[in-house]
């Protein structure tokens, strides 16, 4: 039960081809989550699912049942929206027991399903509350009682805290877990907030014009992302990219070069790529006592720092001429690194940084594909490590 | 309309009202009553207001109290009315009522007909222009091709002047060559062809179908605006629910038109107390009693040669105090929204 | 929009209102104030009337050129108040008469509808300054009645006379009936011709307009005429139906009857539009004012006695039901010699001379030459001469209080539609 199976989904529009040939499979109970830019196709891959927009092709299925062509009620499956979606001239127990009464049960096990519902948001003395008369957070909650109430096997929810303020939906997201450890169904959770989906789900499906570039459980995204896609967008700040060259000795860009042994990680010696790092994988030298296997020093002076409290974030400019430019990741004359918050560096200070050799990523630069997670010193064989790590 | 606190988006509990209360409060004691008289906003808004309401008072609220006020003497032909309070009376109110209250199922008073007919145009003119404009607004609100055209359409009606619409009207109800009766005769329908403005059975309903077909457009209007503010999420949480068609715009989206319904019906209603011109044109000032309403009525006792001032003002008062009462519950749910 | 609907009732309202705010403001100004032209001089004569169609606005220019030609000191200031049958004028003239600001004459239906005015003792005598002895033998003795108060005086001058009791006809239709209707002499008479009628032709026996109350009304006037004649016509209009019941109710009886053979659309056509059947020959008969007249001379190649024709109404015969328009002065007066003069001119032969030709009417004044009329209008004063009963008319206002002209309207407003002959019985009892 509650297990989703998506075969060749596409849906197209007019002129727009929404969703691409997806291909999905939810395990029964899995917490699993959508992520990807504005208009990836997230949203309509979970309405096809729902039953609120029909497929072009592909076949879907619920709990073992081809649910293609059936109506939204009969997929057993309910939905938190985006804007909630409470029927306002209804108060709490109404909206809750509205599918139940559409489907004529009666009243003793309405009554009971919904008090049962209300407990399990922590809200049981609000049944007789107009959706007006509550707050944001308390009407989402409504929401997600009208969803548990009908035990559906799948829950769909389409960025049901989008519209929260910030310190209520960090709170809302622990509710959720809280919830879905309770009910133990399915949920297929639609955001655009990487963190969000990092934080809740068992695994997450990262979209992009309308295809899947990965799903795989969070923390697999976050170190071997399938793409430059994936590494971009999983992540805050973004992972710094750098396109280079592959010679001999390693990767050799204007401003950077990281040695490596070609053949152990797999590229052909003249082959194009990018090479992907995060901020805080980037280390000022003479700070660098914790990583093991430093690339060579990189001359740099830093540009403008972001002091968030616990680190800070400091943007590196690599030649003398760079200008800062908006998209600081993208450039290959700049890099973002984060720091220990004491640091004594300010604005125009000239440093040395060097990369952490282990967590560097290399990326095609034409198709974007992953080639590499983590580099080895030529020079030390015993930490060599294969292009595919199973960092596990 | 309303400034900064809606109900839709704001809840009460997390709503911080900083507005209210006047700033003259708040300015310091040292200074003199005088100057925090002229400081405050009261004073410094009076241009603005002012003369508006010192206009409005007069000539509107002031005239209406002037027509009531005649409404209480007995000024009848071309003397000069005497305003003399310990001669004023209710009388007038009396012969009206007191006409109405004689009034039975077949007969009485023109009074009588002409009271029941303000009502019955009132009530069923309102309700069906709501009903006809609802289903126009749904089909419309279909994603239909054309939907400007139609919105035009149905709109344009309401545009036309009543003079032009009841002459256009009175073409269509012609029994022999009007396109009602033509289009009953094409569809084989011949048998129930009628004398529609003549016969004394179906004037008023005549009068009022082609009422409706002026406003309901705009009814459609008010739905369609009240149809587009409701999220589509609405539609997918009743659809995910279980709610099919019929169900969901039944208990979830009509219900959520009541305020279009409210001030749909309220504008209706004004315009249906008022329908005067669309019968003035149609029939003169003489409808008949199965056709007549108090606004005929009371420019027939006035103006009619018949110079009847001190009566066709009560009737004149009777009216505004019926717009009135069906005004007053919306202005006070507004007021009650903080609205007013 | 809602504004545009809603003025109406509220400048209805308003106007009630606003006639006490002007007296008001009147008693404060000394009077001068108000709308439409009250800054005349005593040199101008300030004439309001509603004669704004094609022919009748012709026909007032004449009068007002031939005066103005008389009098070269004196000048008119032609006001119209356009509306038909004076509906806009009599609300236009109440209202200037209650802020002291009366035009300096206006035209009025003499006689009942003069009630309203002399109740309030708002027009002069003009017994001595406009009604010599000269212009008193020239009129009639129905029409000079119509022209004083109840006290006797004379207040209007009549200018011109209508006729009400006409049947209108359309030769060929009758030839193809086989209908003569010279021989018809009742008001039964006629509904058995418009059997004949309606057996024989495809003709509508009869044109008429049941859209609006008067011409209904002015219908029953002539058939009540037609049947139980003028004493008991004149009676009703003097004390009630009361006493003529059967009368009465057998004239409204006979409307019924009559109405099987109207015209089908005759609810929702005005009686002009009812009169194109009759040119169209589409219609036999027309029961109308001699007003109607005008529309079969001006229609091309329908031609008096050859196309159309016309008889008294059956019955009524030697009877001329009068329909007239009147000029008064109201006082105080703007102008009060100028205006003397406009009445004696419009109560003279050149004035009606001048007039009555253009209008379609025959002159108030029995002594104008015949030239200048046509040949139905020549027909027309013929008749006029020889009638010996000249009754007023409760349609077009000489023959009751406004009052009562309104009540009757009501009561025929309900008839034509409903008719019932109980219920309307039961109304006009109520009318007086």
């Amino acid at each position: 039960m509650g297990n989703v199976t998506l075969e060749h989904i596409t849906k197209r529009y007019d002129d727009v081809t929404a969703v691409d040939d997806m291909n999905l499979d939810i395990r029964d109970g899995e917490f699993v989550t959508f992520v990807g830019p504005s208009g990836c196709g997230k949203s309509t891959t979970m309405e096809t699912i729902a039953g609120l927009t029909k497929p072009t092709e592909g076949t879907i299925n619920i709990s073992g049942r081809d649910v293609t062509d059936l109506p939204p009620k009969d997929r057993g499956i309910s939905m938190v929206f985006q804007n909630i979606a409470l029927f306002p001239h209804m108060d709490v127990f109404d909206n809750i027991s509205f599918g139940l009464r559409l489907r004529d049960y009666d009243d003793e096990e309405i009554q009971r399903r919904v008090d049962h519902a209300a407990e399990v948001v922590q809200l049981e003395d609000m049944q007789d509350r107009m959706p007006e008369e509550m707050s944001g957070g308390q009407r989402q909650r409504v929401a997600i009682a009208r969803a548990i109430v009908r035990n559906p096997d799948v829950f769909l929810m389409d960025e049901p805290l989008a519209n929260l303020d910030a310190k209520l939906r960090v709170h809302m997201r622990t509710e959720l877990q809280r919830l879905h450890k309770e009910l133990d169904t399915t949920i297929i959770y639609v955001t655009h907030d990487q963190a969000e989906a990092m934080t809740m789900s068992d695994r997450i499906a990262v979209i992009d014009s309308g295809q899947l570039q990965q799903i795989d459980p969070p923390l697999v995204c976050y170190n071997e992302p399938a793409n430059k896609f994936v590494a971009g967008f999983i992540g805050s700040p973004s992972m710094n990219f750098v396109d280079g060259e592959v010679t001999a000795d390693g990767f050799e860009s204007e401003h950077i070069s990281v040695e490596f042994d070609p053949a152990t990680a797999g590229v052909s010696v003249g082959s194009q790529v990018t090479l992907g790092i995060r901020p805080e994988d980037v280390y000022e030298v003479g700070k660098v006592s914790t990583v093991e296997d430093p690339t060579a020093e990189i001359d740099a002076r830093t540009d403008v720092l972001e002091p968030m409290g616990n680190e800070v974030f400091i943007y590196l400019l690599l030649s003398e001429d760079a200008e800062a430019s908006m998209d600081s990741t993208q450039s290959d004359d700049q890099l973002l690194m984060s720091t220990d918050p004491d640091t004594t560096l300010g604005e125009n200070d000239t440093i040395n940084v060097v990369l952490d050799r282990s967590k560097v990523h290399l990326f095609d630069a034409i198709s974007g594909e992953a080639i590499a997670h983590g580099l080895a010193d030529p020079t030390d064989a015993s930490t060599a490590e294969t292009g595919v790590s199973s960092s596990d | 309309m309303d400034t900064n606190q809606s109900p839709d988006s704001d809840p009460p509990t997390e709503t911080v009202s900083t507005d209210g209360g006047l700033p003259v409060e708040a300015t310091e004691s040292t200074e003199s009553t005088l100057q925090r008289w002229r400081r405050s906003e009261l004073v410094k808004s009076l241009p603005f207001w002012l003369p508006a309401t010192l206009l409005v008072g007069l000539f509107v609220y002031g005239a209406i109290g002037w027509n009531f006020i005649i409404s209480l003497t007995d000024w009848q032909g071309l003397r000069r009315v005497t305003y003399n309070p310990a001669e004023f009376d209710l009388d007038n109110y009396f012969e009206f009522f007191g006409k109405v209250a004689e009034g039975g199922l077949l007969g009485g008073p023109q009074e009588y007909w002409a009271f029941r007919n303000t009502f019955v145009l009132l009530i069923l003119f309102t309700v069906v222009a709501l009903i006809v404009g609802l289903l126009l607004a749904l089909l419309v609100d279909q994603k239909i091709r054309f939907e400007n055209s139609f919105r035009t359409v149905f709109l344009l009606p309401m545009s036309l002047s009543f003079v032009v619409t009841a002459v256009f009207w009175a073409w269509m109800y012609n029994p022999s060559s009007g396109m009602i009766n033509e289009g009953l005769r094409l569809v084989g329908l011949g048998a129930i062809t009628q004398n529609w403005i003549s016969d004394p059975q179906f004037k008023l309903f005549a009068v009022i179908f082609a009422l409706i077909w002026q406003f309901s457009g705009y009814c459609m209007v008010v739905y369609l605006a009240g149809l587009r503010a409701i999220p589509t999420d609405q539609y997918e949480a009743a659809k995910v629910d279980g709610a099919n068609t019929l169900k969901m715009y039944w208990r979830v989206i009509i219900p959520q038109l009541r305020a279009s319904t409210t001030s749909a019906a309220v504008v209706l209603m004004v315009f249906a107390l008022k329908a005067f011109d669309f019968l003035f044109v149609m029939f003169g000032t003489q409808p008949g009693r199965s056709a007549d309403i108090l606004a005929l009525m009371m420019y027939r006792e006035a103006f009619a040669g018949t110079a009847n001032w001190a009566y066709a003002s009560a009737i004149a008062t009777i009216l505004f105090v019926m717009a009135l009462g069906v005004i007053s519950p919306y202005l006070y749910r507004q007021y009650k929204r903080g609205a007013l | 929009m809602s504004d545009k609907h809603s003025q109406f009732s509220r400048r209805t309202v308003l106007k009630t209102s606003g006639v006490a705010a002007a007296v008001g403001l009147a008693g404060c100004t000394g009077g001068d104030g108000g709308d439409g032209g009250g800054s005349g001089t005593e040199n101008e004569v300030e004439v309001v009337h509603w004669w704004t169609a094609g022919g009748e606005s012709d026909a007032i220019q004449a009068l007002i050129e031939g005066f103005e030609s008389e009098y070269s000191d004196l000048s008119v200031n032609n006001n119209e108040a356009p509306g038909g049958a004076g509906s806009a004028l009599s609300t236009e003239i109440q209202d200037r008469v209650l802020q002291d600001n009366a035009p300096s004459t206006f035209q009025i239906w003499p006689g009942g509808s003069l009630q309203t005015y002399t109740e309030s003792d708002v027009l002069a005598d003009i017994s001595d300054s406009v009604w010599d002895s000269e212009m008193e033998d020239a009129y009639k003795e129905g029409v000079r009645d119509l022209s004083q108060d109840d006290n006797g005086n004379y207040v209007a001058v009549p200018l011109n006379i209508h006729r009400l009791n006409n049947l209108f006809y359309n030769v060929d239709v009758l030839d193809s009936a086989g209908v003569d209707p010279s021989t018809l002499s009742s008001p039964a008479d006629l509904l058995s011709a418009m059997e004949t009628i309606d057996a024989e032709t495809d003709a509508a026996p009869m044109a008429q307009s049941t859209q609006s109350a008067w011409t209904v009304l002015q219908l029953w006037e002539d058939v009540l005429v037609g049947e139980a004649g003028v004493e008991t016509y004149e009676a009703v209009l003097e004390s009630g139906v009361e006493e003529n019941e059967d009368a009465v109710r057998s004239a409204l009886q006979t409307v019924v009857d009559y109405r099987e053979y109207f015209n089908a659309d005759a609810g929702s056509v005005a009686w002009d539009e009812a009169n194109n059947d009759v040119i169209n020959g589409e219609a036999a008969f027309m029961h109308q004012g001699d007003w109607a007249a005008g529309q079969y001379e001006s229609s091309e190649g329908f031609d008096f006695e050859d196309s159309w024709d016309h008889v008294p109404f059956p019955g009524t015969e030697g009877v001329y039901h009068i329909v007239t328009d009147s000029f008064v002065k109201p006082e105080p007066n703007p102008s009060p010699d100028a205006t003397d003069a406009w009445l004696s001119y419009v109560g003279s032969v050149d004035g009606q001379e001048r007039f009555n030709p253009i209008k379609g009417s025959i002159p108030a004044r029995t002594d104008v030459p015949d030239d200048a009329f046509g040949p139905f209008l020549s027909r027309q004063r013929e008749d006029f001469d020889n009638s010996n009963a000249q009754p007023a008319t409760i349609a077009h206002g000489t023959g009751v209080s406004p009052q009562v002209k309104s009540n009757f309207e009501e009561a025929f407003a309900s008839f034509a539609g409903e008719w019932n002959v109980d219920r309307t019985y039961s109304d006009l009892t109520d009318a007086f």
